[in-house]
């Protein structure tokens, strides 16, 4: 704020620095004052008004605030007062975005480019309303007027990603891409280009339209010097040709870049890709978007290549000795890529239908003498072990265990032996073992931790111990016993290992998450809520990994916690969607045009958090518990929730379509309850080892969606049945806006939806209502029950007054 | 095999299992778009096979005259990915665009004094305490300023080391 001095709106500075200092110090009473006592001299002042507003905005007074903002505007509208600056504008639209007013401050900007059509700050100023308010026709059509005016290239590019995101996210015509291509040659035939990531729009938008050819000339002229990094260039030039279906080129081309980076994954497949002619879906790895890269087992574009049997051997030959080649270049004993792209050739060899399994099988052993020590190794060749036979499987671990007695240090040794067992839990072994030998190899992977403690003696700490995975998976191994023999004390075993686990280091967040899933599925939330609360969920963490406790909170008595819960993750999503905005004109500030596009979709993506949108209607469902005792806080709480009704809007078929899914499952235990299903709380069935997996799939989606709509209708339902309850014991009131036929005609609309969505007619859910200990007949997973039954005990509540 | 790449908003909902580490800091929203949105070459991610997230390091550039020079704001790595150099790697990557792309005199980069295993590992990778700051971490424990001198600094002035700790008023950037 500090830097807002100067003219403003007339107002000498030296009267406006006290009322300044004071907001910036957060002293908002004294400031007040000092901006009353500013009015009193300059009453109708646009700028001393805006100031006002600003701390009554500051001090929690948002409709006085919003009403002295009006005041201000009215003000700066008048005939009278002729002097518009932007001070005053961007005073104003501070308060106005806080009190969620953007078209407000856009027309201010409005007015005042009216009355200023050439004054360049004006226009920027409107420039970024307009991002804010994600006009993007707006937005080009100011940009385009500035860079007629002022001719620079950062004004033709602002109206460029102005047309870009009305391409990519309204889905407008293509043709706009050939405007966007119009305006860049015809600026670029006389001023060239100077930023690097105008050329990285410029390439986007031919390539965008499959003007492959006319990118990579661009790219291979002088302005392809402007992209820094060689790499980064040759990688734009290799896709660029496999696009245009030049795939010997660009697979040169990414053989270039393996031989400065051959650690590079994604390049190498890239390379073999091209080198096989295979069809990748290369729209994905355009650098202008969010990178997100093609699928490593992607068996599909495997099948694609139409090579004969000739070419492939000779190409896939080819790949061969040139991955061998970057081996034996490469000393440096940490590059896993051409060891693990070996692997990789020899599976699409596999395939492709040619049988060298030998040689498959000897490359995975290769890469396990080279890298088994290390922890990723099992998550690095997953895909590859999903493709062995079950006698491939025994013989591939056996030839490990030959190897794994041959490591020298004792460091090692512990590493391999942690990745043997690892590779057991991904082959779903620990699913065929019996009861004794789970016991065993529980006792065997502690006895191993016990021992090779010492090995970590020396050691920060901060830092992570050897062997401390052995826990997590002897943990497993507990529950799974749990599973297979419903004997409690298995539980409370895995319990003592993770807490013994964090006695010796405080800090290992794997333990944590364990433990608080096995606390909640004893039910001791509160414990499972302490280990929550240890590992610092903040920020964007909050999105991604507050799945781990916030379902059980919901479902529990722990009306408080939740709350805490809910109020601070939705503080964090509000905020940031009010701040994302600014964050883009940051971006084209800054020139970084990539950027521009990304946020915006990225703002896009959060919004429709599934997350989001479900802790919306829990945040209000909570508080309906909190108030049940009291009816007048109930109906504020209504009131607040337009009746009901906003959550049914919210909840619409587009918006449920739309949802985003960010949450991190990778950290959830393949035990811990999904929506849809509760593996600990039915028998155990044998071949049961890619359950896990099974559950992270779309069904899981489809389930969540399910219970969103339900969820925004219970606060509907619950209003209509008080109300219809209410209007007929006073039937003949005055003033009933809601009458009793219309009350009960929505309400039994909303309980025909309800039934609907858990799977059963009007009928049939009124019976299961009404004994509704019927609840295994509808519903089979714990939490999944909870949820339902929850509901189902609103649903009897709320029919009767729609029975006969 | 290690994909490195420009670090994108997307990987903000993918880098928990980096982040949960109770040694790494997860910033604020704006804190991490500001860098993006600012300094994108210096905001870097290792990717590993099956798209998993190894590590990251974040940076930027700036200063005036000679202290023109690129900062490492942050580096890290996932437990599961530690002990293969992925950290020299992202090091040297940043250290990289620092010379070259900016042209930059030195590199330098802020760690808490007892931090010990981390000190090591920057003074492997040449980095030298340049100078302590007092109380640099939320008033309580102080900060070592390290750096490395890059080629544009040829009489490595910038790396001589400061006589007197300094306070963090004293700092000339953030």
């Amino acid at each position: 704020m500090a830097t807002k001095f100067g003219l403003a709106g007339g107002i000498p500075e030296r009267r406006v620095r006290p009322i300044w200092d004071a907001v910036d110090s957060r002293q908002y009473k004294p400031a007040l004052k000092l901006a009353a006592s500013l009015l009193s001299k300059y009453p109708s002042s646009p700028y001393a008004l805006a100031l006002k507003a600003l701390i009554l905005e500051r001090m929690g007074k948002p409709d006085e605030a919003l009403s002295v903002c009006l005041e201000a505007k009215e003000s700066l509208y008048s005939d009278n007062f002729l002097h518009i600056d932007e001070l005053t504008l961007s005073t104003l639209q501070i308060v106005f975005q806080r009190l969620d007013h953007l078209d407000l401050a856009s027309s201010c900007y409005e007015h005042a480019y009216a009355k200023h059509p050439n004054n360049l700050e004006i226009m920027i100023g409107l420039f970024n309303c307009y991002v804010r308010e994600c006009s993007f026709v707006k937005q080009q059509q100011i940009a385009i007027k500035m860079y007629k005016l002022f001719s620079e290239e950062r004004f033709l590019l602002w109206a460029v990603c102005s047309i870009e995101l009305q391409v990519v996210c309204n889905s407008s015509g293509r043709k706009l891409l050939q405007l966007a291509e119009a305006l860049l040659k015809k600026h670029m035939a006389s001023h060239s280009l100077h930023e690097p990531d105008a050329l990285v729009m410029y390439i986007s938008i031919l390539e965008q339209q499959e003007k492959y050819d006319a990118a990579l000339e661009v790219l291979s002229g002088n302005l392809g010097s402007l992209i820094g990094i060689e790499e980064d260039k040759l990688r734009i030039q290799g896709r660029l040709l496999a696009r245009a279906c030049n795939y010997a080129a660009a697979a040169e081309i990414f053989q270039r870049v393996l031989e400065s980076c051959p650690d590079d994954w994604q390049t190498f497949l890239h390379y073999l890709a091209c080198l096989l002619e295979e069809d990748v879906d290369w729209s994905k790895t355009n650098s202008s978007h969010q990178s997100c890269v093609p699928c490593v087992d992607d068996i599909k574009a495997c099948k694609t290549t139409h090579l004969t049997e000739d070419e492939f051997d000779s190409r896939i030959s080819n790949a061969l000795s040139f991955v061998q080649k970057l081996q034996m270049d490469c000393r440096n004993d940490c590059v896993r890529g051409p060891h693990l792209a070996q692997i990789e050739i020899e599976r699409r060899h596999r395939l492709h239908g040619i049988t060298h399994d030998g040689k498959f099988m000897e490359s995975l052993l290769n890469y396990f003498y080279r890298f088994g020590h290390l922890s990723c190794f099992t998550s690095d060749v997953e895909p590859f072990l999903r493709l062995l036979t079950d006698d491939e499987k025994d013989q591939l671990l056996n030839n490990m265990r030959t190897l794994e007695s041959t490591s020298a240090s004792p460091i090692k040794a512990l590493g391999h032996a942690m990745t043997i067992f690892k590779v057991q839990e991904s082959f779903g072994i620990m699913f065929t073992l019996s009861l004794r030998e789970l016991e065993g190899t529980a006792r065997k992977m502690l006895e191993m931790f016990c021992k090779d403690l010492k090995l970590s003696r020396d050691l920060d700490p901060q830092e992570n111990m050897h062997g401390e995975d052995l826990l997590s998976m002897a943990s497993n191994i507990l529950v799974l016993l749990f599973w297979r023999s419903r004997k409690l004390g298995y539980l409370l075993e895995a319990i003592m290992v993770l807490e013994y686990g964090l006695n010796i280091r405080r800090c290992v967040w794997q333990y944590k998450i364990l433990l608080l899933h096995l606390y909640s599925y004893l039910g001791a939330l509160p414990l499972a809520y302490e280990w929550y609360s240890t590992l610092d969920v903040k920020n964007i963490l909050l999105e991604t990994v507050s799945h781990h406790i916030l379902p059980q909170m919901i479902s529990s008595p722990l009306w408080q916690e939740t709350g805490d819960l809910l109020k601070d993750y939705l503080k964090f999503m509000d905020d940031h969607l009010r701040e994302a905005a600014d964050l883009t004109c940051v971006a084209y500030r800054h020139r970084n045009y990539s950027k521009v596009i990304e946020f915006v979709q990225f703002k896009e993506r959060l919004e429709n958090s599934n997350q989001l949108l479900m802790a919306r209607l829990d945040v209000s469902i909570l508080q309906l518990k909190q108030k049940a005792d009291s009816l007048q806080e109930v109906e504020r709480v209504f009131e607040n929730l337009n009746h009901g009704s906003r959550f049914l809007e919210m909840s619409n078929e587009d918006r449920l379509k739309s949802l985003t899914f960010n949450e991190d499952l990778q950290a959830r235990p393949w035990w811990s309850p999904t929506p849809s299903v509760n593996l600990l709380s039915g028998c155990f069935e044998e071949g049961s080892a890619c359950l896990g997996e099974s559950s992270k799939g779309r069904d899981e989606e489809y389930i969540v969606k399910k219970v969103i709509e339900r969820k925004s209708i219970l606060p509907r339902l619950v209003y209509l049945s008080i109300q219809s309850g209410s209007i007929s014991s006073k039937e003949n009131d005055r003033n009933g806006s809601l009458s009793h036929a219309n009350a009960v005609g929505e309400l039994k609309c909303l309980l025909e939806r309800c039934a609907r969505n858990i799977g059963l007619s009007f009928d049939d859910a009124i019976k299961c209502g009404s004994c509704h200990l019927q609840r295994s007949k509808i519903i089979q997973g714990f939490r999944f029950r909870f949820h339902q039954l929850d509901e189902l005990h609103c649903f009897c509540q709320c029919v009767e007054p729609v029975l006969p | 095999m290690t994909t490195i790449r420009r670090f994108c908003c997307n990987d903000l909902l993918r880098f928990a299992s980096v982040n949960l580490d109770h040694l790494t800091e997860t910033f604020n929203m704006s804190f991490y778009m500001t860098y993006l949105a600012r300094w994108p070459d210096y905001f870097h991610v290792a990717e590993g096979p099956g798209n998993h997230i190894m590590g990251y390091i974040m940076g930027k550039v700036e200063g005036q005259g000679e202290s023109w020079h690129g900062h490492v704001t942050a580096v890290t790595v996932s437990s599961e990915f530690r002990r293969q150099k992925l950290a020299k790697t992202l090091m040297h990557l940043l250290e990289d665009i620092s010379d070259k792309i900016d042209k930059a005199y030195f590199v330098d980069l802020f760690v808490r004094a007892s931090n010990m295993p981390a000190i090591k590992m920057y003074e492997k990778l040449g980095y030298v305490i340049y100078r302590r700051v007092l109380r640099y971490y939320s008033g309580e424990e102080d900060g070592l300023d390290m750096r490395k001198a890059l080629s544009r600094d040829v009489g490595k002035k910038s790396i001589i080391p400061l006589k007197r700790p300094i306070t963090p008023d004293e700092l000339e950037y953030d």
